[in-house]
């Protein structure tokens, strides 16, 4: 008897049930792509996906332009039919804006250039940007940094620079606006100061691209050479220089354990959704998490009730495992190419505390709280520490802090996590940095 | 032929202006980016100024400061509609004459609200509020129409004026909202806390977006207790729990300390609430337990909506 049958005799209601809801979904689908086709036909457009997509945010101190240069944006790549121009109005009027405070996900702007799609994010408050990052919601994948020739560096010019450094954008675009009101010398000066601001919060200046020119002019038609041609110049730019993030499927193989089944004769079976990366059968793995490291060998995968030869980003599919007893496994693991990844137990991270609006505590966390911490398929208690001088966390703050996990488990910089009370999530986290080891001897100390 | 004309026309004053600015670049390059970097005015004020004192570098700084003030009056005018629903609590204690305040200066954006200029003018506002306020009672609140008549620090001018020399040069819409001043007696012992972002303090000041400040006596010397901890304690369990009112102490104690009281949860009287830094225990039985009476106190919330206000 094959693995596969076993393996599928385990899980009968389960099958069935996958095959019912299968049926209620494509029925589903039917009824509400008919709808669509017939109510909405005229109304909303397909999306097409030809294009890699990316995320671009403008960001510079108040009246610099960036919103200017974002209507300029689409109204130069509108006569090329890759946009549809907004008006300033339209986009400063947009209803994200006036909620403020509230966590902005929705771009309402976006545009295509030959090569790329972009959603284009705005920069409401600093607050919101950093609960962004942390919870992961409207990552910038690059920004386009607003200076205006006849102010130079102005205070939000820098706090929005430490901000994009903070959050983790790699790549930024200057454009020097308001060319057309001051002269050479006006912009070489504003070059020079933008260099060592750069250089001061870490980006090397070397590496940032300048583009003089005039938003307005482009938006109102006028001097071609720092409008329309700067505009373009601009996002010919951004396109060479903003870096498409990796896909997932050209990362090393990695899939959260969701169960594990133990399979009399043959071996065990876990299962899961692949995260990233590809496995073949017969390909070398490592189960890691939980203080351990075991490794092992992709005997067979298996998704809805068949074979495969490959499993990849996005399958939720079953892998039998050569050589695992049913001790060495359980939900949590992580099932990995073998080094890709490591396993920690004390990293720093960043944390926002939710208000009691938004579903949180009420009351500030104190260092004596004891955290359940939740991240891909596991959860496990933790101790926190916080900075030197901090003694309490309001919710809606956002603070950097230690964990001490109670087991070693695979971590990641960048990785999120939700902290949980016994019935709540009250926060979210993303690790920053992973730490040394905190020794067995001390983590049963901080447990007793 | 007109077109040929016209063209070179344009051509013979292009070349032209553009020998003459190439001469004068070298050095008036060096004297604008000097001026830039000194004053930290926008750069074409720098260039005006450079323009209308002959390149003159010191007539040019005068000039430029001079203008700040009647430009930062004009910028206040235009921008005085945007809402400032941003900024910062800024706490100034002078231990030495038991005094303290909070002071809160409110901006456009939380980018500004961070920037080291910012809080340096909430710091000088928040110093020139206590030193030149000049109250006797212990416990002072002061509005907008107040606060910007008071003299800043201890130069010719109101802090109304520096307000708007600070919206010039920022670029936002400030005002100083509000301040709150604890003037003690002797034997009465002063507590307080700033929530911020991080331990960072400026000009002695403490910034953050939550503060208080508590008014207490100590009957006992106490063992296990400095007084300014102590007062740092309360006011961070101030700012944590937001109790609403002191309450009153029980005439009678409870006799026996095993007992196990209730603690409501949505209690608003400090007394009666868990205290933050020891749980189970009220914050009553603490003060008992270290001898302590509070007689007053006050917690400020950046940006929060106070009822008086919002009636007017």
């Amino acid at each position: 008897m094959s693995f596969i049958t076993l393996f599928s005799t385990r899980l009968p209601v389960f099958q069935q049930a996958v095959k019912q809801n299968k049926q209620l979904f494509l029925n589903q689908f039917k009824l509400n792509s008919f709808r669509s086709l017939s109510s909405q036909a005229q109304e909303k457009t397909t999306y097409v996906r030809d294009k890699p997509h990316l995320n671009i945010g403008t960001i510079g101190h108040v009246d610099h332009g960036k919103t200017t240069l974002t209507a300029a944006i689409t109204c130069v790549l509108q006569d090329m039919n890759l946009a549809k121009a907004k008006r300033y109005e339209d986009i400063d009027n947009a209803p994200e804006e006036k909620k403020r405070g509230i966590t902005i996900n929705a771009t309402h702007v976006e545009y295509s250039t030959a090569n790329r799609h972009y959603g284009h994010i705005d920069c409401p408050g600093h607050a919101d940007y950093i609960k962004n990052m942390i919870t992961g919601s409207s990552q910038m994948d690059g920004a386009i940094l607003v200076v205006a020739a006849t102010d130079g560096v102005m205070p939000q010019t820098r706090e929005h620079l430490r901000l994009a450094k903070q959050i983790g954008i790699d790549n930024i675009v200057v454009f020097i606006n308001k060319a057309d009101a001051a002269d050479k010398e006006m912009i070489e000066l504003v070059e020079m100061e933008l260099k060592d601001l750069l250089k001061e919060i870490g980006y090397d200046p070397e590496n940032v691209p300048f583009i003089a020119g005039s938003a307005l002019a482009a938006l109102e038609n006028k001097s071609p050479e720092l409008g329309k041609n700067a505009i373009l110049k601009l996002m010919e730019t951004v396109d060479n220089h903003v870096t498409i993030p990796t896909r997932d499927i050209n990362k090393p193989f990695f899939l959260p354990i969701e169960h594990s089944y133990a399979i009399s004769g043959r071996g065990t079976v876990v299962t899961g959704r692949v995260e990233r990366g590809i496995c073949k059968k017969g390909d070398p793995l490592e189960i890691i998490g939980y203080n351990k490291v075991v490794k092992t060998t992709a005997n067979g995968i298996e998704m809805f009730h068949k074979i495969l030869d490959q499993a990849e980003a996005g399958d939720q599919l079953g892998i039998l495992l050569r050589g695992v007893k049913r001790d060495d496994v359980r939900r949590g693991m992580a099932l990995i190419k073998p080094g890709s990844g490591k396993i920690y137990n004390r990293f720093e991270a960043k944390v926002y505390l939710m208000t009691k609006d938004e579903g949180g505590r009420e009351k500030p966390l104190t260092a004596t709280y004891q955290p359940q911490l939740y991240s891909k398929t596991w959860d496990i208690p933790a101790r926190l520490k916080f900075p030197q001088g901090k003694e309490l966390v309001m919710p809606g703050e956002d603070v950097s802090m230690t964990f001490v996990l109670n087991k070693r488990m695979m971590l990641e910089k960048g990785q999120r996590f939700q902290i949980r009370d016994s019935k709540t999530t009250i926060g979210s986290g993303v690790i920053v940095n992973l730490l040394s080891d905190v020794s067995d001897k001390e983590i049963e100390e901080m447990w007793n | 032929m007109f077109s040929n004309k016209f063209l070179s026309i344009i051509k013979s004053n292009l070349v032209r202006s553009f020998s003459e600015s190439k001469c004068l670049l070298q050095e008036s390059k060096s004297n604008l980016f000097k001026l830039r970097k000194t004053t930290g005015y926008a750069l074409n004020k720098c260039k005006e100024a450079l323009e209308k004192n002959h390149g003159n570098v010191d007539e040019a700084t005068k000039w430029l400061n001079e203008q700040a003030q009647k430009e930062g009056w004009d910028k206040a005018e235009k921008v005085k509609n945007r809402q400032t629903k941003q900024g910062t609590l800024v706490l100034y204690a002078d231990r030495a004459n038991n005094q303290a305040t909070i002071v809160e200066l409110n901006c456009e954006t939380d980018f500004v609200a961070r920037n080291e200029k910012f809080l340096d003018l909430s710091s000088n506002l928040a110093k020139s509020v206590l030193v030149n306020s000049n109250v006797s009672e212990s416990r002072v609140l002061l509005g907008r129409e107040d606060l910007i008549k008071l003299q800043y620090l201890n130069e010719s001018k109101t802090i109304g004026d520096q307000v708007a020399l600070s919206i010039g040069n920022l670029g936002e819409n400030m005002s100083i909202r509000r301040a709150v001043i604890y003037k003690l007696k002797e034997d009465q012992i002063l507590g307080w806390y700033m929530h911020g972002s991080s331990a960072d303090s400026l000009n002695n000041c403490h910034f953050g977006k939550y503060g208080s400040l508590v008014n207490f006596n100590m009957s006992q010397r106490n063992e296990n207790y400095k007084p300014f901890d102590l007062g740092r304690q309360l006011a961070q369990h101030i700012v944590g729990m937001k109790p609403l009112s002191l309450g009153e102490m029980p005439k009678e104690l409870p006799t026996t300390t095993s007992e196990t009281i209730k603690i409501d949860d949505n209690e608003t009287r400090l007394l009666y609430q868990e205290f933050l830094m020891k749980p189970n225990t009220r914050v009553l039985d603490f003060l008992n337990e270290n001898h302590v009476l509070i007689n007053d106190f006050v917690r400020l919330e950046c940006g929060e909506v106070v009822e008086s206000e919002e009636t007017k």
